[in-house]
């Protein structure tokens, strides 16, 4: 008698707690929650009863509520520690109607271990050690609470829950909608995307340096983790070596859960891995099984062009620099991968990590999406500045439309960050955006006039000595470095300076100090 | 500025210490030392970014600011495309002080998501710096052949282009 009322009378006062209160057995499974649980993380109280919860940092997709009775529940697991009869402290979290997390402190007690059972990191032999009764705090963490717990010395159950967050931050980051622009291109794009993510195949995200491939390959990994768990393992091409490429290979292959939470393996900037790679790649992926998928990006068009079933291009027209391609292939590592190139990568590679190719269009192709990419670019400059602006004039707009972006996305990104620098008010004007900006507006407002008279030898004098200031700039002010830029001799780029006007004094004093005049008189002119 | 810069952000000097004593150790030909900057916060980090965005920056994280370190990452990786970016694993997440039977996997999880942040490459230990130099100098050669690729800076061409009265569409 004593004991069915007593047990009724804790569950009724338990009931009427405003703090969440649950309990979890020895097997992981919430046996009991009050009203106020079920209150805070929206969901009833006969979903959350029977559920087993999960310790683990794995990132979930951003539109698992964790609704599905069956599926478990990720947020309210105690730390192991409390498992094995150790008391102690950190946070719950759950999701709030917003989308975003909320917080609260909680006292994880263990239950049910005799005091003689009580051994350190052991579990008692009866098995009934293990059941936890969870406590929460009556309101949520503030940021500024959240943010002065994470820099305290957060114990190892907080440095999970701090992955935790990281992880859940990117599946939300890399959403479905995060994918911006109403045009059609995009509209596709982002089907191909789900459709990746949901198939599981290999992809491969072609498009422009700077287009957002990288976020696309990452919205295929995020959005395939809606069911599941899966680790993505970056691996930059350019930059891969052989311990970098085996400890990648490896983190594949270790048990990550079970066979269903595939790992993702994303090659950023295929073209650039060096053949040998390739081969080892490819060995791991056909003969060793690995069991992960494959997401690649690439940034050459023609190639992308050529896996999706076009004609292929020959390898001189790949090997042709583009606006785009420019800044990368520039290098001796750009010569060689383009001497490797899309024409070098190994066609069994390919047709392995190619199962579906999305082509990430250009900026200058999705027009339409540029007032809604630069507002978004804009309100992130607002992040934690001081400078809060609100929009971009339509000018300002319709001046951004005349360039030609051909450092894509990013670049937009860069200019508006910029215009955000210089903008007084709440809006930013033409005024506002950079020289480059104005300089190809007046390249088109040029386009329609009626030919006009040039002294060619200005033009070209102008032109010379604008190279001559970037030379300079580029190179850190050493004339021999600028001169090696401008494939021209030292004693040829002082005699240029001289003779384009650069004014002597300032100019030596500037940039190498009182030898240049010096050396340049030793030098007969030319 | 577009040459490239090595950032070291951390507490004390410990990392910046051991990447001069192992640069110095390297065969004077492999090493073309590029100058060491030492700063003690993201802030200062992203300032540091800021004047060189092709830098090397090397960031020190620990249990303290690891979430931080995360965000700053992603943020930053996004920002500086042309950078390049380590972390520093702190021995209070690597599991060498302290008893914590977690830790080896505390470390594993926290090297992963340092690497899906945005860090290329993490080192764990101050007496095992050869990778993170390796990559380092492989990303300053990158930078030093292709200079001139900040994306911003107005396009030579475009400028060029927009001189000349006469153009075709």
């Amino acid at each position: 008698m004593p004991r069915t009322a007593t047990s009724d009378s804790l569950t009724k006062l338990l009931d009427h707690c405003s703090r969440p209160v649950y309990l979890v057995d020895d097997q992981r499974r919430i046996i009991y929650c009050n009203p106020a649980l079920a209150d805070w993380t929206a969901l009833d109280r006969g979903r959350i009863s029977g559920r087993v919860v999960e310790y683990h940092s794995e990132a979930r997709h951003h539109a698992d509520t964790s609704r599905d009775s069956s599926a478990p529940l990720v947020d309210l697991c105690p730390p192991p520690s409390a498992f094995f009869g150790e008391t102690s402290r950190g946070t719950i979290s759950c999701v709030a109607q917003d989308g975003g997390l909320k917080h609260r402190l909680a006292d994880f007690i263990p239950l049910d271990v005799a005091p003689n059972q009580r051994t350190k990191g052991r579990r008692a032999s009866d098995g009934t050690a293990g059941a936890v009764l969870v406590l929460l705090a009556g309101s949520d963490l503030s940021p500024q609470e959240l943010a002065a717990q994470l820099t305290g010395d957060p114990s190892a159950d907080e440095l999970h829950r701090t992955i935790r967050r990281f992880r859940r931050a990117q599946a939300a980051a890399y959403a479905g909608d995060s994918l911006l622009g109403n045009s059609t291109a995009m509209q596709k794009v982002r089907a191909q995307v789900a459709a990746a993510a949901a198939s599981g195949a290999n992809s491969l995200v072609c498009g422009p340096p700077g287009s957002g491939r990288g976020h696309v390959a990452r919205a295929i990994h995020y959005q395939a983790c809606s069911d599941g768990l899966a680790k993505l393992v970056p691996l930059n091409c350019r930059l891969v070596n052989d311990d970098l490429l085996r400890r990648a290979l490896d983190a594949l292959r270790s048990p990550g859960g079970e066979p269903r939470h595939r790992p993702t393996l994303l090659l950023q900037e295929l073209e650039y891995l060096p053949r040998p790679f390739q081969t080892q790649l490819l060995t791991a992926l056909c003969q060793d099984e690995l069991p992960a998928r494959i997401v690649a990006t690439l940034s050459n068009r023609h190639m992308a062009r050529a896996v999706m079933g076009r004609p292929a291009i020959q390898e001189a027209s790949i090997g042709t620099p583009t606006a785009n391609d420019s800044s990368d292939d520039n290098s001796d590592e750009g010569k060689s991968a383009r001497q490797v190139g899309p024409a070098a990568l190994d066609p069994a590679l390919i047709d392995v990590i190619s199962t579906i190719a999305i082509y990430v269009p250009r900026l200058v192709e999705r027009m339409e999406d540029l007032p809604i990419l630069a507002q978004c670019f804009l309100e992130a400059c607002n992040r934690g500045s001081p400078r809060q602006i609100g929009s971009i004039r339509r000018e300002a707009l319709d001046r951004l439309a005349l360039y030609s972006w051909p450092g894509e996305l990013a670049e937009l990104r860069q200019v508006i960050a910029a215009a955000h620098r210089e903008c007084a008010s709440h809006e930013i004007e033409t005024a506002d955006l950079p020289a480059v900006i104005h300089h190809a507006s007046q390249a088109a407002s040029r386009a329609t006039r009626h030919p006009e008279r040039i002294v060619l030898d200005e033009l070209l004098a102008k032109i010379e000595k604008e190279a001559i200031v970037r030379a300079l700039a580029q190179a850190g002010g050493n004339k021999t470095e600028a001169a090696e830029l401008l494939g021209m001799t030292r004693p040829r780029l002082y005699r240029r300076l001289v003779q384009l006007g650069f004014d002597n004094e300032r100019t030596a004093e500037e940039l190498d100090g009182p030898e240049f005049i010096e050396r340049d008189s030793e030098e007969p002119p030319q | 500025m577009n040459r490239c810069e090595w950032i070291v952000c951390e507490r004390g000097s410990t990392w910046a210490a051991a990447l001069r004593v192992a640069a110095a150790r390297q065969p004077p030909a492999a090493w073309r030392g590029p100058r060491l900057y030492e700063v003690r916060s993201l802030a200062e980090l992203s300032e540091r970014f800021d004047v060189c965005p092709q830098g090397y920056g090397l960031v020190e994280v620990h249990r303290a600011n690891l979430g931080p370190v995360l965000t700053w990452l992603v943020d930053t990786v996004r920002r500086f495309p042309r950078g390049c970016f380590a972390a520093l694993l702190d021995a209070s997440i690597t599991g060498k002080r302290g008893p914590n039977r977690h830790s080896s996997d505390d470390r594993q999880e926290a090297v992963n998501s340092l690497l899906e942040a945005g860090a290329v490459d993490v080192a764990d230990s101050p007496r095992h710096l050869q990778p993170i130099l390796a990559l380092g100098q492989r990303h300053c050669d990158r930078v030093a052949i292709c200079p001139g690729i900040a994306v911003p800076s107005p396009s030579f061409a475009e400028w060029a282009q927009s001189l000349v009265p006469w153009q075709d569409s």
